[in-house]
C-alpha cells in the first residue's frame, strides 16, 4: 500500500487514526498501531510478514542474551549472531541472485540463479533492526523486554516501506509515552499533505515526462537535459515527499522522526549535498559502518578506502545492479577528492559557482543511477554535451518541454527553503496559520484531483 | 486562536478522508462497468477469497477498483485536464507530432514469426450456402424478403482478372510516410510479411463470399497524421502505397482503395475532410472514399444529395474531450451527419435471433461525444440497417469507429448493411462466428474500413478478425 492510494487516504488512515484515538491508553494505542503495521505490510505481500517477524525475533532474543552476557566476546557472538541473520535475509533476497549471476558472466556462464521477489522495504527495516541490535551491544539503550514495542519501532507503517531509517535510541521514549492531541493530528497532516502535494502534483508528473522521452539509443541534447533534470526532480520528490508524509503520519501518532531531507538541492559542495541528501541513511553507514573502519582519523589512503568502502556500500544498498555500484563509486571518488583536493578551491569559489558544480554533478550522478547499464548512462551523459547526439532538439523534447515547463518551474521554486529566505522562520502568527491551512487544504484537493486524473487512461489511438 | 485553527482543519481534512472512505464503502459501484471513453471496463470491487487475500491479489484488486470509482471521477478527470491545459504551453501541432512519434512503437506488435503463424493458417473449403431463413416476425433477427431490386448500373468491370505481381517488385512498405518540419521520418515501416499477413486475412474473408461478391479495403490515416498536412506546405508530405499492396497480393476479388491518396489530393483543394478535434475523418472525407470503394464494388455511387444532411455544430471532438485547449475551443467542428431518405431501422444483435433498435443518434450524448455513439458506438458484438430501399442484395462492414460515417452512405446500394466492430464481437451473444453470419446473412459484399493503427495491429484485423472468422481448417 502506498500513501499516495486512494485505499490509504479514504480508508486505512481514517480507520486507524479513528482506532488509535478511541482509547488513551498506551498499551491500546501501541496494540492498534503495531496490528496496523502488520495488516499495512502485508496488504501486498502476505508470506513476508513472516520474514520480517522472524528478523524481528531473532533481534529481540539476541538484545536481551547480548544483555545478560558479562563477558565480551558472548556480548558480540550474540550481537553478531543477530545482524548476520537480518543481513543473510537480506543478501539471499536481494543480492544473491546478483552475485552468482555476475561470476556466472564473469566465467561465461549462463545465468544460474532467478532473482527474487524482494519483500518490501527489506533494506529499511533490516537497517533499522540492526541499529537496536548494534546500540544495544555499545550500551546506549537497554534491550526492549516488551516484544510489542520492539515489533513496533521495526514495523510501524509510516516509516516501514521507505523510510526514512529511525535510529532506535531516538524512539524508544515513544514507544512507551508520547504526547497526542489535535495539535499532533493538525501537524502530522499538514506534513502529509506537504508530501503528497510533492509526490503527486510534481514527482508523478515529472515521472510522465521521463515516461515520453527516449532516453536510450540516440537522443537529442535537448532530451537528454531534459530527461536528465526531470529525474533529478523526480526523485527528490518522490523520495522526500514521502520521507514527508511518514514524518507528518508519525506525527499524527505522536511519534517524532528526524528530518530525512534539508533542501540537497542548494548545496555548494557534494560533501554538503550528502548531508542534506537522504540524512537518515547517510548517518546510518557514518555510524555503523565509516567510523567504526577509523573514520577520518586515520592515514590519507586508509582514509580513501574507507570513503570508498562506505560508497560502495551504500551504493549496493540502492539495488543490486552494477549501475548502482558505478553511482555509489562516482560519488566515492568525487568525495574523495573534494576532501583531499578541491576543498580549499571550493572555499574560495564564489557560492553560485559551487552550487552550480554541485548541482551539474549530482544530476549526471542521477542519469547514472537512472540507467540500469552503465553504456546507457555514459551515451545519455554524451547526449547531454552533444556528443553522439541527434540533433539539438527533437519534437518530443520540445513537446515535453512546452507540456511541462510549468512542473520543471514548480519544482525548482520547491527545491528552495523560502522561510528562511524571505525571513519567515520562527512560529507563525495565527493568521498565518490560517493562511497556510487554506494553501494546504487547496494542496489536498489538487492532489485528490491529481491521483483522481492519474486513474484516467485514455489510449487515444487503441480507443474507438 | 491557533487551537481552534489545529482542531477545525484537523477535522475537515479528516471528515473529507472518512467520507471518501464512506462514499467507497456504501456507495461506490461494486460490478465493472464499461467506460465507453476509454475503451475499458473499469475494475470491478475485488473478490475476498483466500486465494485473493494470501496471494496478494486483494491488494492490486482493491487499488484498481478504488482509483476507477472515484467519486465524480469523470468530473475531477476534466478538471485536472483542464488545469493541466491552462498550465501548458504546448500548442495543438505540438501535441500532434509528438503523439504521432510515440505511435511507432504500437505499430511492431506482431513479430514475424506470428505473422509466419498466420500466414499459414489453412481455411476450410468455403461452406455450400444454406437456405434463405424462414421469415419470423420482430423483434427477431431474420434476412427480410425484398421486392426484386431494379439493378444499378456498374461502372466497373468486377472482379477483373489481377497481372502476376512478383513480391520482390515490393521490397519496402514504407505505407504512411510522413515530412514534418523538414525532419524526415517514418510514421509506419510495414514490412512485407506484415502486408502479406494482413492480406491473407482479407483473401480468408473474400473466400467466404460467393463468385460474384467482392471485399474492397481501405486504411484510414487518423486526423492525427492527417492534421499535420492539412496546412500542408511543400515540405510536409503524407504518401501510402498500402493499397497498391494490398491489391497487388490479393486474391481476384479484393480490392483496396487508398484513402491517404484520395485525402491527400482533397486536403490540397482545401476541403474539409478531417476534423481539427477529433481523430476522424469528416462525413466529407468519408464520402469521397466511399465513392471509390463503391464503384470498386461495381456499384453506381450515390451523391450527396441523396441523403437528409443534419449538421450537429459546434462539435468538439475526442481531442478537445481528452486534451481540450483553447485553439479547440476557438475553432471547433462542424458535424454532418448523412441518413438515407428512406426508411430504415438500425438493429443491434443482442442474442442469437434477437436484437435491440438502437437510435440513428444518441441526443442525449454531449456534444464531445456526437461522432462516436451515432449508430450507437462502435461497440455491440453486431448491429445492422434493415433498409426498406427495394434492393435484395446484403454486404458487411468490417470496421472501428471510422466506418460509423461509412455504414450509412452504403445503405443505398442494399437491403442489409450488417456492421461490426472485432473488438466487441462475440460468437455466442451472435450465435455463430462471422463465417457463419456471412452465410446465415447471405452477405455478398465486405467492405473493410479500418483505421490505420488498426489495420496493422496484432490485436485487430490480423489477430481477431483472424479468430473471429471461424474459416481454419
Amino acid at each position: 500500500m502506498v500513501f499516495s492510494s486512494f485505499t490509504f487516504i479514504a480508508l486505512f488512515l481514517p480507520i486507524v487514526l479513528l482506532l488509535h484515538y478511541a482509547s488513551k491508553n498506551p498499551a491500546w494505542r501501541n496494540g492498534v498501531l503495531l496490528l496496523a503495521s502488520l495488516f499495512f505490510y502485508a496488504w501486498g505481500e502476505p508470506r513476508f510478514v513472516l520474514i520480517m517477524l522472524l528478523s524481528i525475533l531473532v533481534n529481540y532474543a539476541s538484545a536481551l542474551l547480548c544483555q545478560r552476557s558479562r563477558r565480551q566476546g558472548w556480548r558480540a557472538f550474540w550481537t553478531g549472531l543477530g545482524v548476520v541473520l537480518s543481513l543473510a535475509f537480506l543478501f539471499w533476497f536481494k543480492y544473491y541472485a546478483f552475485l552468482v549471476n555476475s561470476v556466472c558472466a564473469l566465467f561465461g556462464l549462463p545465468a544460474a540463479a532467478q532473482p527474487k521477489t524482494l519483500p518490501i522495504g527489506i533494506s529499511f527495516y533490516t537497517f533499522q533492526i540492526i541499529t537496536y541490535t548494534v546500540d544495544v551491544y555499545r550500551g546506549k539503550v537497554p534491550a526492549q523486554r516488551n516484544l510489542g514495542r520492539l515489533a513496533l519501532y521495526i514495523s510501524f507503517f509510516p516509516q516501514l516501506i521507505a523510510g526514512p531509517i529511525v535510529n532506535y535510541t531516538d524512539v524508544e521514549p515513544q514507544l512507551a509515552r508520547r504526547k497526542t492531541g489535535w495539535g499532533s493530528v493538525y501537524k502530522g497532516l499538514s506534513r502529509f499533505i506537504i508530501g503528497l502535494g510533492k509526490k503527486v502534483l510534481i514527482a508523478n508528473v515529472c515521472g510522465e515526462i521521463l515516461s515520453k522521452l527516449t532516453l536510450t539509443g540516440s537522443m537529442s541534447v535537448l532530451s537528454a537535459w531534459l530527461g536528465a533534470i526531470a529525474f533529478s526532480f523526480q526523485i527528490y520528490f518522490d523520495f522526500s515527499g514521502y520521507s514527508d508524509m511518514a514524518i507528518g503520519l508519525g506525527r499524527m501518532f505522536g511519534f517524532r522522526f528526524k528530518e530525512n531531507f534539508r533542501y540537497p538541492y542548494i548545496s555548494q559542495s557534494v560533501t554538503e549535498f550528502w548531508r542534506r541528501w537522504h540524512i537518515s541513511l547517510g548517518s546510518f553507514f557514518r555510524d555503523y559502518v565509516y567510523i567504526p573502519l577509523g573514520g577520518n582519523r586515520v592515514s590519507a589512503g586508509r582514509h580513501i578506502v574507507n570513503i570508498l568502502a562506505v560508497w560502495m556500500l551504500t551504493g549496493a544498498w540502492h539495488g543490486a545492479s552494477w549501475n548502482f555500484l558505478f553511482w555509489g563509486l562516482y560519488y566515492g571518488l568525487l568525495l574523495i577528492l573534494e576532501k583531499h583536493v578541491l576543498r580549499a578551491l571550493l572555499e574560495r569559489l564564489p557560492g553560485a559557482l559551487c552550487w552550480l558544480y554541485t548541482t551539474l554533478l549530482a544530476v549526471l550522478g542521477w542519469v547514472i543511477f537512472y540507467h540500469e547499464s552503465l553504456a546507457d548512462g555514459l551515451r545519455q551523459i554524451g547526449a547531454m554535451f552533444g556528443i553522439g547526439a541527434a540533433g539539438a532538439s527533437d519534437l518530443m523534447a520540445i513537446y515535453c518541454l512546452k507540456n511541462y515547463l510549468w512542473v520543471l518551474a514548480l519544482a525548482a521554486l520547491a527545491c528552495a527553503p523560502w522561510r528562511r529566505v524571505l525571513g519567515l522562520r520562527g512560529k507563525r502568527p495565527a493568521w498565518r496559520e490560517a493562511l497556510r491551512a487554506v494553501a494546504l487544504s487547496g494542496v489536498f484537493a489538487l492532489s485528490l484531483l491529481f491521483l483522481a486524473g492519474s486513474s484516467f487512461n485514455p489510449f487515444l489511438y487503441f480507443r474507438f | 486562536m491557533k487551537k481552534f485553527l489545529f482542531r477545525a482543519f484537523a477535522l475537515l481534512w479528516v471528515a473529507v478522508m472518512v467520507l471518501l472512505g464512506l462514499y467507497y464503502l456504501l456507495l461506490s459501484p461494486r460490478e465493472s462497468s464499461f467506460d465507453e471513453s476509454e475503451n475499458r471496463a473499469l475494475a470491478a470491487a475485488p473478490a475476498l477469497t483466500a486465494e485473493t487475500v494470501f496471494g496478494g491479489g486483494l491488494s492490486e484488486s482493491t487499488e484498481d477498483w478504488m482509483a476507477d470509482h472515484v467519486p465524480l471521477r469523470r468530473t475531477l478527470i476534466g478538471f485536472s485536464q483542464r488545469l493541466r491545459d491552462r498550465l501548458s504551453l504546448a500548442s495543438y501541432e505540438d501535441s500532434l507530432a509528438a503523439l504521432s512519434r510515440t505511435d511507432d512503437a504500437l505499430a511492431g506488435e506482431l513479430d514475424d514469426a506470428a505473422l509466419e503463424a498466420l500466414l499459414a493458417v489453412t481455411p476450410a473449403p468455403t461452406p455450400t450456402p444454406a437456405p434463405t431463413p424462414e421469415p419470423t416476425p420482430s423483434p427477431t433477427l431474420e434476412p427480410e424478403a425484398t421486392p426484386a431490386p431494379t439493378p444499378e448500373p456498374t461502372p466497373v468491370p468486377k472482379n477483373p482478372e489481377k497481372p502476376a505481381v512478383n513480391p520482390d517488385d515490393y521490397p519496402e512498405y514504407a505505407a504512411v510516410h510522413l515530412d514534418y518540419d523538414n525532419r524526415d521520418f517514418d510514421y509506419y515501416t510495414f514490412t512485407k510479411i506484415r502486408v502479406q499477413a494482413l492480406t491473407s486475412v482479407l483473401d480468408r474473408i473474400a473466400a467466404l463470399l460467393p463468385e460474384d461478391g467482392t471485399l474492397v479495403y481501405t486504411m484510414v490515416p487518423q486526423a492525427s497524421v492527417g492534421n499535420l498536412f492539412v496546412n500542408a506546405e511543400d515540405k510536409r508530405s503524407f504518401t501510402a502505397n498500402d493499397a497498391e499492396m494490398v491489391e497487388a497480393f490479393g486474391t481476384r476479388n479484393v480490392h483496396a482503395v487508398s484513402t491517404a491518396g484520395i485525402l491527400s489530393e482533397a486536403i490540397k483543394e482545401g476541403q474539409y475532410v478531417y476534423f481539427r478535434t477529433d481523430m476522424h475523418w469528416t462525413p466529407l472525407g468519408t464520402y469521397l472514399v466511399y465513392r471509390e470503394m463503391a464503384a470498386l464494388a461495381g456499384l453506381v455511387p450515390a451523391e450527396r444529395e441523396e441523403f437528409d444532411i443534419q449538421v450537429e455544430t459546434p462539435f468538439r471532438g475526442t481531442y478537445y474531450r481528452d486534451g481540450p485547449t483553447t485553439w479547440m475551443y476557438n475553432n471547433p467542428d462542424d458535424l454532418e451527419l448523412l441518413s438515407p431518405r428512406f426508411p430504415l431501422e438500425w438493429r443491434r444483435v443482442t442474442a442469437p435471433d434477437e436484437y435491440r433498435v438502437i437510435p440513428f443518434l444518441d441526443e442525449n450524448a454531449s456534444p464531445t461525444d456526437r461522432y462516436t455513439v451515432y449508430l450507437g458506438g462502435p461497440a455491440g458484438p453486431w448491429t445492422y440497417a434493415q433498409c426498406d430501399n427495394g434492393m435484395t442484395d446484403n454486404c458487411l462492414v468490417i470496421t472501428d469507429s471510422f466506418g460509423l460515417a461509412f455504414v450509412p452512405l452504403v445503405t443505398q446500394h442494399y437491403a442489409q448493411v450488417h456492421y461490426y466492430d472485432p473488438r466487441y464481437f462475440n460468437e455466442y451473444t451472435v450465435g455463430g462466428t462471422v463465417a457463419d453470419m456471412i452465410e446465415k446473412y447471405q452477405i455478398k459484399d465486405v467492405y473493410v474500413v479500418v483505421g490505420d493503427l488498426h489495420s496493422y495491429n496484432s490485436e485487430f484485423l490480423l489477430y481477431q478478425v483472424s479468430s473471429q472468422l471461424g474459416d481454419q481448417g
